[in-house]
């Protein structure tokens, strides 16, 4: 569960005890990841995590003071020596697009190309890829976001790099656009099999892009692991709820379940005697009559979320699919329905 | 009765008329006020229509003509490289102290031009501080440097700022991430500064080097003391005993400075980045070796403008403070003499200010707010009017009120000096005034209005407090820069009335240098304050 030790297969991406301060505030500390060659690696964290430095410092923008950042076998960064980012064969998308102003469509995409024969082709190749074709005339200032993005997206690919960076690249586009672009993106990056990083806040977002995602705060790793994995084994409570919704209720350990306020709950491994249960609301349960009192619930459609209330003051979110069953003030009880869960040291 | 306003409406929006025509009305009588002073110097030439075609094809024309473009062109290219390698050194390098540098070099700015030159030729005139400094190290006092190449050094070392300024606000403004993404590209750093940092600033350090044109065709000071026959100077010479002659000189001198202005303007670049919201760290290019030549360009640029000038005139100043005396010797100051030119000088740049704003009030509101070709007009009839010098504005509003039937109560009075002052300056407060009223939403009006509040209650509750930081700053930009006008005050001075400008100039002409290096740190003490609050501290709103 913790940050993996850095050795990778040939190709992948490698950084190892990476430390980087912007003056007394140490944005990285010590980070030591992995991404696989060919697959796409979500950076997920709160803003000022150091997400984003921590992808300056593999595009070689800023220079690390300790540690090493590896790829492809070279080592591209060391606190002596920064191979400048013109020399990586890095791409980045940044979170603005950054595309030039003064250059059309084509013009911005063609800029990290070689002059030569292939440059035409390899421009409407790429714009073809991200669904621009014949759009190289334009200007970027008369472009929506999403395809400002996607020009971004095309000049980063279109020099064939290695490994590409992606920073909030859907961050300033509106709800629907991004969930459409963020899928198109995903299956793209897919299909090309590029070593990509994908920075972002959003936890739905990097559950989406990444095949792994890697969870930051206050500059450290907390944990790397496949999405599944994450949601369901999170490394520690913050962990737990930063990922999505979790009720993290005391209970009493055990080898194989911990008795908590709904019963007993199975865990993946034995948990301390004193500690706190993950209990995911879809995992929950409820049956008519009970010690719980219904206070709140919202309708979304697909499923109703209720916040109950028990003895003590204790509070439970439960999701359930369907329509509401329940009314406001109506008793119920809670049980536990869901696959072993995991318990952090109370 | 229905069809006539009809008609009128449909004749103003053909014309591109919009907004009150109240305002209309006001703001023709403002613009025909701006544009009278260039129209008299183009009815003069018509009515000695014979005698300007000959002279355009003289010789008499030709030298000090291509003297004008000569000293022009070079100045702009000069101060063009140093204002924009000083911008990039500054904003987006390791150069030594920073910080210092940018506080530092718009600070020629404060220094007219005439000031700076005459303290390079009393640095190194006899008993001057070159001697003091140079002659006990065993050195000789280097020849006295005039002509072409004093007024270059003088007039790029004082003009630079019109470039560094706007050069810098525009690369420190320009979003980290577009050199991040070229050098991510493969493209390196000259290459960078050449494919995309060079045409986003390109516009911003061409429109500083129209300035910098502008300030050189327009000097009279500099190359009158460099002892350069340009057209200013010929104009300023022959306008008593050749005055068809000097109106000729004028009018081409006009051509020239609205032509460069006009073209200037049709080329600007409109594709340009949206400035980032700031605060965004910039990636810094490591100078390596190039950091000590890098660091002694910004000391010459800034010694050159700034340091050596303020040290000539203060220790000129010091050694007449140390011997106080009757004013008639050389080196001695009557500081009590003084007191006059300091409060005409405050008088006229006081009052001008508040004319200016109040005069170009209304055509602020009719350009930011309503827009159209008519109002583009009318902005461009004042902006014109600074590009040309204030010596022929001023040559032509004393001649008109002389020779025009009915204007002789106005020659040679306080008011005409104003009337020359503010239009010739005046668009640096109709730049301002634009800003703020386009910083007043009109939603606010509305809300205002619908809460009962009429037109007068709106303009001073409402838009006066919301406009006043930008119309103070307009004001403030026209004080400074009446303050430093040498020749227009020159010409168009009431008879007996003495400004510090006009008190440095004839103190230098008679000799006087202690009393001209006393009265030249108080303009350059007054016009630093200004500049300072003025331009300086507010230099990422510049364009």
């Amino acid at each position: 569960m913790d940050p993996r030790p850095s050795d990778g297969a040939p190709g992948d991406l490698v950084t190892n005890g990476l430390s980087f301060s912007y003056g007394d505030v140490r944005a990285v500390d010590d980070v030591s990841i992995t991404v696989p060659a060919g697959t796409v690696t979500a950076l997920l964290g709160p803003s000022g995590c150091g997400k984003t430095t921590l992808l300056r410092l593999i595009a070689g923008l800023e220079r690390p003071d300790e540690g090493a950042i590896d790829a492809g076998g070279e080592t591209l960064s060391t606190p002596e020596r920064v191979r400048p980012p013109e020399k990586r064969r890095i791409g980045m998308v940044f979170q603005e697009g950054a595309l030039f102003p003064h250059l059309s469509v084509a013009e911005n995409v063609a800029f990290g190309l070689p002059r030569g024969p292939e440059r035409e082709r390899d421009i409407e190749q790429a714009l073809e890829l991200v669904g621009l074709a014949g759009m190289g005339k334009r200007s970027p200032t008369s472009l929506s976001g999403g395809q400002r993005q996607r020009v971004a997206l095309a000049r980063a690919l279109a020099p064939g790099p290695e490994v590409l960076l992606l920073d909030e690249p859907f961050a300033n586009l509106d709800p629907a656009l991004r969930v459409e672009l963020r899928t198109e993106v995903a299956s793209l990056l897919r299909t090309l099999g590029i070593t990509s990083v994908f920075v972002t806040h959003d936890q739905e977002e990097a559950f989406v892009m990444g095949a792994q995602v890697i969870v930051m705060r206050n500059g450290r790793v907390l944990q790397s692991a496949p999405p599944s994995e994450l949601y369901s084994r999170p490394a520690n409570r913050w962990v737990a709820t930063f990922v999505g919704e979790a009720n993290v209720v005391p209970g009493q350990g055990g080898a194989e379940a911990a008795e908590t306020i709904v019963g007993s709950v199975p865990l993946v491994e034995a948990g301390p005697a004193m500690c706190e249960v993950l209990l995911r609301p879809e995992h929950l349960a409820l049956d008519e009559g009970g010690t719980w009192e219904v206070e709140e619930l919202e309708f979304y459609g697909h499923d109703t979320l209720y916040v109950l209330k028990g003895e003590h003051g204790a509070k439970l979110m439960v999701r359930a699919s369907g329509a509401p069953r329940y009314v406001n003030g109506d008793r119920a009880s809670v049980r536990y329905d869901g696959p072993p869960t995991v318990a952090f040291e109370a | 009765m229905v069809l006539a306003p009809t008609l009128i409406g449909a004749a103003r929006r053909a014309a591109g008329i919009r907004g009150p025509l109240w305002l209309w009305l006001a703001a023709l009588v403002i613009a025909a006020l701006f544009a009278v002073p260039v129209g008299y110097l183009v009815a003069r030439n018509i009515t000695e229509g014979s005698a300007t075609l000959s002279i355009l094809f003289s010789r008499d024309t030709a030298d000090p003509l291509l003297n004008t473009l000569l000293l022009a062109v070079t100045v702009s290219a000069a101060s063009a490289a140093v204002g924009t390698l000083l911008a990039w050194l500054t904003m987006r390098t390791d150069l030594p102290l920073r910080g210092a540098w940018r506080v530092i070099a718009p600070l020629p700015l404060v220094l007219p031009s005439f000031v700076a030159g005459a303290a390079l030729l009393a640095a190194v005139s006899p008993g001057g501080l070159a001697e003091e400094v140079l002659n006990p190290l065993g050195l000789d006092t280097p020849g006295r440097l005039d002509g072409f190449w004093g007024a270059f050094l003088v007039l790029t070392a004082v003009c630079y700022p019109y470039v560094y300024l706007p050069a810098a606000a525009r690369i420190g403004g320009l979003p980290p991430s577009l050199e991040e993404a070229s050098r991510l590209l493969g493209e390196g750093g000259l290459g960078t500064f050449r494919r995309i940092v060079w045409p986003q600033v390109r516009t911003a350090v061409q429109a500083g080097t129209l300035l910098v044109f502008l300030y050189v065709v327009s000097d009279f000071g500099v190359v009158k003391l460099m002892g350069y026959q340009t057209l200013s100077t010929n104009v300023f010479v022959n306008r008593l005993y050749d005055a068809p002659l000097a109106f000729s000189l004028g009018l081409i001198l006009a051509v020239v400075a609205l032509a460069v202005a006009g073209l200037e303007r049709a080329s600007a670049n409109r594709s340009l980045a949206h400035l980032a919201p700031g605060g965004v760290r910039a990636r810094r290019v490591a100078l390596g070796h190039w950091k000590a030549p890098a660091t002694l360009a910004a000391v010459l640029s800034v010694g050159g403008g700034l340091i050596a000038p303020v040290a000539v005139l203060g220790w000129w100043a010091y050694r007449g403070l140390a011997h106080t005396g009757s004013g008639f010797d050389r080196t001695s100051i009557d500081v009590g003499a003084l007191g006059e030119p300091v409060l005409n000088t405050v008088i006229a740049a006081v009052v001008t200010a508040a004319v200016a704003v109040v005069v170009v009030l209304p055509l602020a509101y009719l350009t930011s707010r309503y827009g159209g070709r008519a109002a583009g007009a009318v902005h461009t009839i004042v902006a014109g009017s600074f590009a040309v010098p204030g010596l022929l504005i001023a040559l032509a509003v004393v001649f008109m009120t002389l020779k025009v039937p009915g204007l002789d109560f106005l020659y040679l009075t306080l008011p005409l000096l104003i009337f020359a002052y503010v239009v010739h300056f005046g668009v640096q407060a109709l730049r301002s005034a634009e800003v703020g009223v386009a910083t007043v939403d009109r939603r606010l009006e509305e809300a205002a209005q619908t809460l009962g509040a009429g037109r007068l209650r709106r303009l001073l509750r409402i838009e006066a407090p919301l406009m006043a930081p930008a119309l103070a700053a307009g004001g403030g930009l026209v004080l400074l820069s009446t303050m430093k006008e040498l020749p227009a005050t020159l010409l168009a001075s009431p008879v007996g009335f003495e400004t510090l400008a006009t008190r440095i100039w004839n103190a230098n002409e008679d000799g006087f240098l202690a009393d001209m290096g006393m009265a030249s740190v108080i303009l350059v003490a007054v016009s630093a304050v200004l500049t300072w609050l003025l331009v300086i501290r507010n230099a990422e709103h510049l364009r």
